[in-house]
């Protein structure tokens, strides 16, 4: 059985809290790159982390779990529109294809 | 072209040759391997394209309905409320091979079988906005395993297929030029030597 992890400010995870999900707040991304680093090495399955948070640290957490079965997922905040996990997944697609065949 | 520098001897022409039969062989698979990746990452990239937008958008509402919920209630009143689940998700990880990338794959579990165990608070000092809130929340929550599963598997697919790509390409562009190219230049060498063993032979009268 592996847990499920939410990660971000605080006024934009506590809702998930009543799911039974398990939420880390923090105030920067410095704090939460502290909090991911030591929740991949324990038995977590998907850590969301909010976009706002995850910006400045997603390559380097995609990085770091490349080889691990843990998914680091950008999910939206309540403030500000990153529109991070669509810009992720067009360079994954550019990555694999060598073009952006998605959104063209 | 740049070819390595080879002794033109005749064992190292079947070494190059069993090296070239090799690499031809390793060529094609690999390319067939790429083929079907690229053709299961597209299938799978749609679907994580569509999800996403599923799941922001679902997101979205219920940070909205967050927000009203929380204007309706003291701070206090909203922490106490969501401070002790009743609820709690576990999940199964099982993996999946895709042409031999182990994509994950997840199935959840709850703690309590009830589906209302997400209002985890008393009725009589929340706002009806909560509930609705939590509620659109648990809604979205299935997409976002779901989404976590496909992300993940089209990363892996992704760096599998980058992989893969430059096999073929250093299969395909520098092992095997370099391999016929080598074998090319030792026939060649080989042939050169024997004409002038040949007319070595006939200046000295050896042969008629």
């Amino acid at each position: 059985m592996r847990r499920i992890a939410v990660v971000g400010e605080r006024d934009s995870i506590y809702g998930f809290a009543a799911l039974g999900l398990e939420v880390f707040p923090v105030k920067d991304s410095k704090e939460a790159r502290a909090i991911v680093k030591r929740l991949i090495n324990e038995d977590l399955a998907v850590i969301f982390l909010t976009e706002s948070i995850i910006a400045e640290i997603y390559d380097e957490l995609l990085e770091l779990t490349a080889e691990m079965q843990v998914s680091i997922i950008p999910i939206p905040g309540v403030a500000g529109e990153a529109r991070l996990g669509m810009k992720a997944l067009k360079e994954s697609v550019i990555k694999a294809v060598g073009t952006d065949i998605l959104f063209s | 072209m740049v070819t390595a520098q080879v002794n033109p001897t005749r064992m190292e022409l079947t070494r190059l040759k069993k090296k070239r039969v090799m690499a031809v062989r390793g060529h094609k698979l690999l390319k067939d391997k790429r083929d079907e990746l690229m053709k299961q990452f597209i299938a799978m990239v749609e679907e994580n394209k569509n999800l996403r937008q599923k799941v922001e958008r679902g997101i979205k509402r219920a940070n909205e309905k967050f927000l009203i919920a929380r204007s309706e209630m003291s701070e206090e009143a909203l922490n106490v409320a969501l401070l002790a689940p009743k609820q709690a998700v576990s999940i199964e990880v099982s993996s999946r091979n895709i042409m031999s990338v182990n994509v994950p794959k997840f199935s959840y579990s709850t703690r309590t079988a009830d589906k209302n165990d997400i209002y985890s608070y008393g009725l009589a000092f929340t706002s009806f906005s909560l509930d609705d809130a939590v509620g659109a929340l648990s809604e979205v929550f299935e997409d976002m395993l779901k989404l976590a599963e496909v992300e993940k598997s089209c990363q892996l697919l992704a760096r599998e297929i980058e992989k893969t790509r430059r096999r073929v390409n250093a299969l395909e562009y520098v092992v095997i030029p370099q391999a016929e190219g080598g074998i090319r230049y030792i026939l060649m060498k080989l042939d050169e030597n024997e004409r002038s063993a040949q007319a070595r032979l006939m200046k000295t009268g050896a042969t008629k």
